[in-house]
Parts: C-alpha cells; sequence; structure tokens
C-alpha cells in the first residue's frame, strides 16, 4: 500500500509523522520523500546510501546558428519563451524550459541539438534497524538544485526510483509530501492508496488544512487527519473534521518537551506514549486504506 | 544607423516613459538620422503569460532598434538584448518619450528639460 | 525608488506570515503582497477588503475535439509529459499533467487538439489599514505559481508607484523552487524567518544558497530561538559566516499562537520580550535599505488600531 502524508501549510509536522510512521511500520517499506525543495527525510532516518544519480532535464542547445534562416517556428512554438529569435539566430534560455521538445521538431535545419539541464540530484539507500526503528526500511528522495525552478519533473524522477526498488523487492510506500496545494504537491500524491494530512489547529492551520482538502482529497482516496500541536489554538480543526467526515488518527500534543525533542530530531516513537500513538495510526491507515489495496 | 526605441504608455512621443520594459504598451522609436518618429505597439508581449520581457525584445530586434529606454528591465530580458545587440538605459522613467530621446541624445529641446 | 521586502523560509511553518503582517503594521504606509499562492494566509490576519478580482490565465491547455481525432496517436509520441495516453483504443488526456507547451496541437495532422488558456485562480487588490494589499488564489493543482508571483509583484510596483510608498512587504512561499525564485530575484532585500530546528538549519542553507545565487541582501530572523540553543548557535554561526544581521530572536511562546487565534499581530505580544524583538527586527531591516529616518517618521504616523 503506499501512504502519503501531506498538508496544506509547511512546517506543521509532516516529516516528523513520515520519519516515525517509517521507523515503525512492519514489514518491508521504501520511505520516500518528495519534498525535494526542503528535503528533510534523510535527516532523521539516517541512511547509507546505495546510489546517488543527476538528475537532468532535456533542453535545446544551438548547435549551428549559422544554418539558422531566421524562420522564427522555434520562438512561435515554444510555450515558454525559453528559445527566441533573434534575426537569424536562436538564444535559448534554458531555465525557462519546461523540456517539451518540440522546438528541436519544428526546426527543419539542424540548429538545435539535445543538452541537459540539472534538475538536481536524487538517492537512495536503507536506514537500517538503528535505534529500534524496525528493520527492511529503505528511502528515496531527491534534491532540487539551488537555482532550479521546477520540482515536478524532479519529483516525478524520484517516483520512478521508487517503483523501482519496489519492483526489485516489493514492499509499503510512505511519501513525505511537499506542502501546498499546486503541482508538487499534487504530482506527490497521485495514485496513492491513502492520504494523511497533517493540520495544526491555528487560524492558518485550519485555511491551509481546507485547500488541502479540496486540491488533495479527491473523495476517492481515503484521507484522514492528524491534529499535530493539539491544545495550541483553538478546536476549529476537530469541528472542521467533523463537518467533512473526516476521521482523526491521532492527536499529537502541544507540549514544549515534544517541541524540543522534535527540534532535535528524536523521532516520536522514542517518546513513551506517543510511540503507541504511532503505532494506533499506523493500524488506521492499514485498515483506511484496505478496501482499496483489497481492490 | 541607430534607432532609439523608447517603452511608452502611449502613441505619440509625448506619452509618458512606460517605467516597465516587457509589459509596456508599446515603444516610440525615434530614427536620429532621419529625425522620424514611429510607434511599436507591444500588444502582443503584453499578453505574453510569461516572457513579456523576452517577446518585447525579439519585436525590437525585428525592428532593427539599436538602443532601448526604460525604467527597469528585467535580468532575462537584459540577457536577450545583450545577445541581440541592442544597448539598454535604465532609468528613464518619470518624463516623456520625447524629453527621454532628447536627454539621450543631449540634445536641447523645448520646455522643461529634465536637469 | 520603492523597496521590496520579501520574507520567505526555507522550511515551511517557521511563522513567515506573523512576521509579515507585523512587518506590514509597522511599516505604515506599504504595498503588501502575499506571494505565497499555494497557500495564502496573510489575509487571515490583515482582512483585507478586496476592491478588484482579476482572473489569472496561467499558460494554456489542450483541448481535445473528439469528433476530428483519427486516433494516430501522434499526440501521444510527441507529449513529454505522459498527458496523453491511448487506452483501450481511446486517447484519454490528463489535465493534470498537461504542461501547456502545445506541441501536441503543432503536430496534430487533423487539427483536432487546440490550446486554450488556462484559468488557473485569481489574484485581487485589496484594501488594508496599512495600505494596498494584492494577493491570490490559485485553484488547487494548478501550476505556474511563479507566473502568478510575478505578476503580483508588477502590480504591486504599479500600486507602490501611483500611491507613493516607500515599501513593497511581501510574504514569500515556502521552499526554493519557482514561486520562490520569482518571489526574491530582484528584490531588495530577504527576510529569512527560520527555526532551531534539525530540519529548519538544513533548509535556512537551501535558501540562503538560493538568495547567494541571485545576489540578493539577507536578514535572518531566529523564531522559536530558546528551543535548541545548540542550533541556535549553528544558525547565528552561519549569519556571522555569511554577514547577515540576525534581525531578531524570538523565543518559543504559546502566547503568540493565543495572539494568532485572536487575529492580532506579533507586535502586539508583550510577553517574553516578543514585540520588541519585532519592532527591533523592522528598524534592522529599514536601516539596511539605509532609510532610517523614513522609518522614524512613518512610525509617528502609524495607524492606530
Amino acid at each position: 500500500m503506499i501512504v502519503a502524508i501531506a498538508s496544506g501549510k509547511g512546517g506543521t509536522g509532516k516529516t516528523t509523522i513520515a520519519t516515525a510512521l517509517a521507523r515503525i511500520w512492519d514489514g518491508p517499506r521504501v520511505a520516500v520523500d518528495m519534498d525535494v525543495e526542503a528535503p528533510n527525510l534523510h535527516l532523521f532516518l539516517a541512511p547509507s546510501y546505495d546510489g546517488r544519480k543527476r538528475a537532468v532535464l532535456d533542453v535545446p542547445v544551438v548547435l549551428h546558428p549559422e544554418a539558422c534562416s531566421g524562420c522564427g517556428a522555434c520562438s512561435r512554438l515554444c510555450a515558454f519563451k525559453a528559445i527566441i529569435a533573434l534575426g537569424d539566430y536562436p538564444v535559448v534560455f534554458p531555465e525557462m524550459c519546461h523540456g517539451c521538445g518540440g522546438c528541436l521538431e519544428v526546426c527543419r535545419r539542424g540548429v538545435l541539438g539535445a543538452g541537459k539541464r540539472e534538475l538536481g540530484e536524487i538517492f537512495w539507500g536503507r536506514a537500517g534497524a538503528a535505534d529500534g526503528a524496525s528493520p527492511d526500511l529503505r528511502i528515496a528522495g531527491g534534491q532540487l538544485r539551488i537555482g532550479e525552478a521546477m520540482s515536478v519533473p524532479l519529483i516525478r524522477q524520484v517516483r520512478t526510483k521508487a517503483n523501482e526498488m519496489l519492483a526489485e523487492h516489493p514492499g509499503d510506500v510512505i511519501i513525505d509530501a511537499p506542502p501546498g496545494t499546486s503541482c508538487p504537491a499534487l504530482s506527490a500524491v497521485r495514485e496513492v492508496d491513502v492520504l494523511l494530512l497533517v493540520a495544526e489547529p491555528t487560524p492558518f492551520g485550519l485555511h491551509d488544512l481546507g485547500l488541502a482538502v479540496r486540491a488533495l482529497a479527491s473523495g476517492r482516496v481515503p484521507t484522514g487527519v492528524v491534529v499535530n500541536r493539539a491544545g495550541l489554538g483553538d478546536d476549529c480543526i476537530r469541528a472542521f473534521c467533523h463537518k467533512h467526515d473526516l476521521p482523526i488518527l491521532a492527536e499529537i500534543p502541544f507540549r514544549r518537551d515534544i517541541a524540543e525533542a522534535c527540534a532535535q530530531g528524536i523521532p516520536l516513537d522514542h517518546m513513551g506514549e506517543l510511540r503507541t500513538m504511532m503505532e494506533t495510526l499506523a493500524r488506521s491507515l492499514r485498515e483506511l486504506a484496505e478496501p482499496r489495496v483489497a481492490a | 544607423m541607430s534607432l532609439i526605441a523608447v517603452s511608452a504608455q502611449g502613441d505619440t512621443p509625448e506619452a509618458s516613459v512606460d517605467p516597465r520594459f516587457g509589459r509596456a504598451k508599446g515603444f516610440g522609436l525615434y530614427d536620429p538620422s532621419a529625425q522620424y518618429w514611429s510607434y511599436l505597439s507591444n500588444d502582443a508581449a503584453q499578453a505574453q503569460a510569461q516572457g513579456a520581457g523576452l517577446a518585447a525584445v525579439e519585436l525590437l530586434a525585428r525592428a532593427k532598434v539599436t538602443v532601448v529606454l526604460s525604467g527597469s528591465i528585467g535580468p532575462k530580458a537584459a540577457v536577450a538584448l545583450r545577445a541581440a545587440g541592442i544597448a539598454s538605459v535604465e532609468g528613464a522613467d518619470g518624463q516623456t518619450v520625447r524629453q527621454a530621446v532628447a536627454a539621450h541624445l543631449e540634445m536641447p529641446q523645448r520646455g522643461d528639460a529634465k536637469s | 525608488m520603492t523597496a521590496e521586502i520579501t520574507v520567505v523560509s526555507g522550511k515551511g511553518g517557521t511563522g513567515k506570515t506573523s512576521v509579515t503582517a507585523a512587518f506590514a503594521k509597522l511599516a505604515g504606509r506599504t504595498v503588501i503582497c502575499d506571494l505565497d499562492v499555494d497557500a495564502a494566509d496573510l489575509h487571515i490576519l490583515l482582512q483585507p477588503e478586496i476592491l478588484e478580482t482579476t482572473a489569472f490565465e496561467g499558460g494554456k491547455i489542450a483541448i481535445f475535439e473528439q469528433n476530428m481525432c483519427k486516433g494516430c496517436v501522434l499526440c501521444e509520441r510527441y507529449c513529454r509529459f505522459g498527458a496523453i495516453a491511448k487506452i483501450d483504443g481511446v486517447i484519454k488526456f490528463d489535465p493534470l499533467r498537461c504542461e501547456g507547451c502545445g506541441v501536441c496541437a503543432q503536430f496534430c495532422p487533423f487539427g483536432a487538439i487546440v490550446m486554450r488558456p488556462r484559468r488557473a485562480g485569481q489574484w485581487f487588490r485589496s484594501r488594508t489599514p496599512f495600505g494596498t494589499m494584492l494577493h491570490a488564489e490559485l485553484y488547487p493543482g494548478e501550476e505556474n505559481s511563479g507566473l502568478l508571483v510575478t505578476q503580483l509583484r508588477e502590480e504591486a510596483r504599479d500600486a507602490a508607484r501611483e500611491e507613493g510608498c516607500d515599501y513593497i512587504l511581501s510574504d514569500g512561499p515556502p521552499g526554493i523552487g519557482c514561486p520562490v525564485i520569482s518571489a526574491v530575484s530582484g528584490t531588495g532585500f530577504v527576510v529569512i524567518v527560520t527555526e532551531p530546528t534539525v530540519s529548519g538549519v538544513h533548509d535556512l542553507r537551501r535558501i540562503a544558497d538560493l538568495c547567494n545565487h541571485f545576489s540578493r541582501p539577507v536578514g535572518v530572523l531566529l523564531n522559536k530561538a530558546d528551543l535548541n540553543l545548540a542550533l541556535a548557535d549553528e544558525v547565528g554561526a552561519l549569519c556571522a559566516e555569511r554577514g547577515y544581521p540576525v534581525l531578531a530572536r524570538i523565543p518559543y511562546e504559546p502566547a503568540v499562537v493565543r495572539a494568532l487565534v485572536e487575529g492580532r499581530t506579533l507586535d502586539s505580544v508583550t510577553e517574553n520580550g516578543i514585540a520588541d524583538g519585532i519592532k527591533h527586527a523592522w528598524q534592522t531591516v529599514i536601516s539596511s535599505l539605509g532609510r532610517k529616518e523614513k522609518c522614524q517618521q512613518h512610525a509617528n504616523n502609524m495607524p492606530t488600531t
């Protein structure tokens, strides 16, 4: 089964919960960090890496400017203004290119060739059974290059890598999704069996949970909510979940000692009653996903 | 041969300089050798979802402009202007197109010349 | 010249929006911009009155004329985004995967595909007690948030020019990708809000590297500063090494959340020196921009709410 942990608002505790779930989850599983802009899962799972790979996007390069007739077909086709025609030669802005390949197809004079833009890197490895984590935990993730704008193609490559790992050795998948409700978050929660939204009981937290439910919880995917820092603000999240028929699967209390432990990187399953809470959460997620996984 | 383009909020030399380059309403063109004014609409670039600045550079390159005066020019447009061999001057806003050209040519002009 | 100040954080949830709202109040007359178009929250604190709503078209999307399609699947072959697939003899189009590149439409021999503008959200021009506010709503799952950010910034600059405002104050998105790049490129000063946590420090480095990449001046505001002293020191060392001023160290304080729930901004939280800290931070931003005097003048004319 595939579980994705997401939230509209950032900093609600997605990675903290993904870490704990990954550590206590029974059986073989891959923890996948799809928050490639701010990847943090590896900080808490401390994996030994089996590999790293540069992730690239195919972009055009000007190979033969002298062959250009100045027809402007490439510039007219490019929806992103990544290639412009200046009189009798094209200029490419590779960082604006989405990699559609259209300019290479329309140029009849072989002016353009295939080049690469580095998106970042993807990495994979195993977390081992260090300090009390249950064994057979693998990790895959990606890290966007500084200055690179497009995270979605990198997220897709992380997903491909995770699929390869699963093909090699099947297991469950725990996805740490990027925050927000636009394309990166959506591409991370595609085709999952259960969605877990992490929210905090503040006006911002409530507003962004509403956005996340609208954007990510399509109705077809069973969805549950974890309230983090419960007791911090007001009762708004509970009321919202009740109204939208969303089960609250766990409530992590707002306590300074928990905040301090999390700041230091101590996983929740190291904290007495929170371990039990995470185990219950894992069971609830399996139950929620069951009709889908069985089908 | 030089041809000066000024980002403009209207189609006459008395229009104000448009402080924006890519999303300027249009460009006032002045040919110093012929002392001739004309106007180039930037509607197409303005309507661009993205890369308005680059579309404007294409427009100016096709018109064989050699110098462009504007308020501020984005970094990508600046790169494209250099690639097209078009010189650029920023900070020309706050005056009319005619005044901007005059200031650029350091030509005496009627009325309140920009000090 | 108007100075643009953009508040960001690599990691989400560090307190960007709370800081921006407090700055907006301290700045007096300013143009305020919510560039976190993906999960805009600033309006919750500033309660803007919407004056004008404009549709946002984020690029294009392919529209299939099924009756003209001959099923040649040339489009499937050309689409590099997996948005088109022939399943059981039928062409299936996935709008969420469509990047709007138009290559399918270009090469369809039967003219069965046209590209239409994609309505991806809307943006608002609003009034707040502290100045004009520009904010937006991106529809769920839409892309081109960077483009929307760019448009909001252009509108903000126009508004600042019209109204003669000295500052544009923007609440930026989290992360380091497309919308963040659009939010920080060319801005006058970047305020990074971070926290002394393992993730906070890691993501601070990434957003700082991004600001460096675009040569933007940076100041760092350390929120929840007393949560972990060792990591707080690490943030301090990083700032010293890179020459970033530490704008304020705001302690971990439940009163901050109470204020938020009550809709109050940080400059009203007197507990634990928070109000003073945030005022000091704003002063430091202003003096970094070399505008100390103007700030004084504004502070005297600050609207009282």
